[in-house]
């Protein structure tokens, strides 16, 4: 993507949520903002490849946050990325010290977080187990769970689109296959917990 | 499948009325079964929403990730010495070749007699200078004049003819000046003068008269001779030169 191309940062914000527009986007994403990202974990312990990973997790946040609306503006994308990147990376080093890792990570000089980020940024362990769980339904399940709810097509669209009989099929299969998911989470003590931290 | 799923999916689904909406929201609020539900289907749809955007950031970030690989892997440019070495021999080869390649184009019978011809000078002649109308003509360059004047002489000397031979050579008439230069050298009265510088010019005027194999023995026999009064001159012509044009010819 050359200069001239480059999106604004309104344009970009757009751009995420028409989602014909979300390739450029990330890449301008990765192009503009994965350096900084990289020095920060890089320099308080982590290695490339968990920079890659956090920064990674970082863009789907963002992405997931706009598409939501629930991105406000004025905060800067850069600024917004940064303190999701150090809120993710704080909270891998805590799960890494519990989990027994002895191995020397740093969390002196943590900044203040802004405000909101903890909120619209999932456990990255829970995220690891529901992702989990959803792979567990199949690639059917998981596909017409996909085009529904984040593609947004109708019944009508997937019919043609995954060749089923009708829509009916389809509702019927998407009923069967949220609910398999429930079930799942229903049992996985992490999605458990978090749901009952809602609910009390 | 319980029926309170199936309404709480219609519900986020946004496919009831308002009327259906406001008794699901209501019935959330008394039942917290029902609230765990409705937040458990909420977390899945999360889930699905938050997978297919990894899905695509991660497809996104591989394909950076493998265009990053091939630009580390395209190998930065080492010229070893080896290769600059044939570089060089290869580009001295070819300017050597396109040397050879001007020089044969170049040189011929024309660009020789061009390089190596010059008038000769009367008054550079050995011995006293002797008056006389076709050496007049001739250091006046009247070219016609002094062969009309050997003509009109009843004898001829060898200075006679090869002032009409140089006249010939002035006017580019090969044929006759080498006829001149050979009656010179051919003579057999005893005159010895002028023979040495008949023998270069006619030399050069063989070469003109496409006699090539004549002129290039001439001057090789001038050019073996160090005490020949052309030897200097003719040595100016290159060995290669003449082989050029006997290849040529």
């Amino acid at each position: 993507m050359n200069k001239k191309s480059r999106f604004s940062d309104s344009e970009l914000v757009e751009s995420i949520k028409q989602k014909d527009l979300l390739e450029r986007a990330v890449i301008q994403l990765y192009e503009e903002h994965a350096e900084i990202t990289r020095s920060f974990i890089m320099g308080k312990g982590g290695t490339e490849q968990d920079a890659d990973d956090i920064f990674q997790e970082t863009i789907v946040s963002f992405i997931d946050t706009v598409q939501k609306g629930k991105f406000r503006q004025e905060s800067g994308i850069r600024t917004f990325m940064v303190s999701i990147s150090k809120h993710l990376w704080y909270n891998e080093i805590r799960r890494r010290q519990r989990a027994g890792n002895r191995e020397k990570l740093f969390e002196t000089g943590r900044e203040q977080e802004e405000d909101g980020i903890s909120g619209v940024i999932q456990d990255r362990e829970l995220k690891n187990e529901l992702s989990r769980l959803l792979g567990e339904l199949g690639e059917s399940c998981k596909k017409i769970l996909e085009l529904f709810y984040y593609e947004n097509l109708s019944m009508k669209e997937i019919v043609s689109h995954l060749h089923y009989e009708n829509e009916q099929v389809v509702r019927n299969k998407k009923y069967k296959c949220l609910q398999q998911l429930t079930d799942k989470m229903k049992q996985n003590p992490l999605a458990a917990k978090q749901i009952n931290e809602l609910i009390q | 499948m319980q029926p309170n799923n199936e309404i709480l999916i219609d519900y986020l689904d946004n496919r009831l009325s308002t009327e259906e909406t406001a008794a699901v929201e209501a019935m959330v609020q008394k039942d917290i079964r029902l609230a765990g539900e409705l937040e458990y289907l909420k977390l899945a749809l999360n889930t699905v929403r938050l997978n297919a955007i990894h899905e695509k950031v991660s497809a996104i970030r591989k394909s950076l990730e493998k265009n990053r690989v091939v630009e580390k892997r395209s190998p930065a440019i080492v010229r070893s010495m080896y290769t600059v070495s044939m570089r060089v021999a290869a580009i001295a080869v070819l300017i050597f070749g396109i040397a050879v390649l001007y020089k044969y184009m170049s040189v011929n019978d024309q660009s020789v007699y061009d390089k190596h011809f010059t008038g000769y000078e009367l008054n550079n002649s050995r011995g006293p200078v002797t008056k006389d109308a076709e050496s007049d003509a001739y250091q006046n360059k009247k070219w016609n004049e002094v062969i009309a004047l050997y003509h009109a002489q009843n004898v001829n000397t060898n200075k006679s003819a090869f002032l009409a031979a140089m006249a010939e050579m002035q006017l580019h008439h090969f044929p006759e000046a080498v006829a001149f230069f050979e009656n010179i050298l051919n003579a057999g009265t005893g005159d010895r003068s002028f023979r040495e510088e008949s023998e270069y010019y006619v030399a050069l005027a063989y070469l003109m008269n496409h006699e090539e194999e004549k002129g290039i023995d001439m001057l090789n026999k001038i050019k073996s001779n160090s005490h020949h009064t052309y030897y200097p001159l003719a040595s100016r012509l290159s060995a290669i030169d003449l082989k050029i044009i006997a290849l040529k010819k």
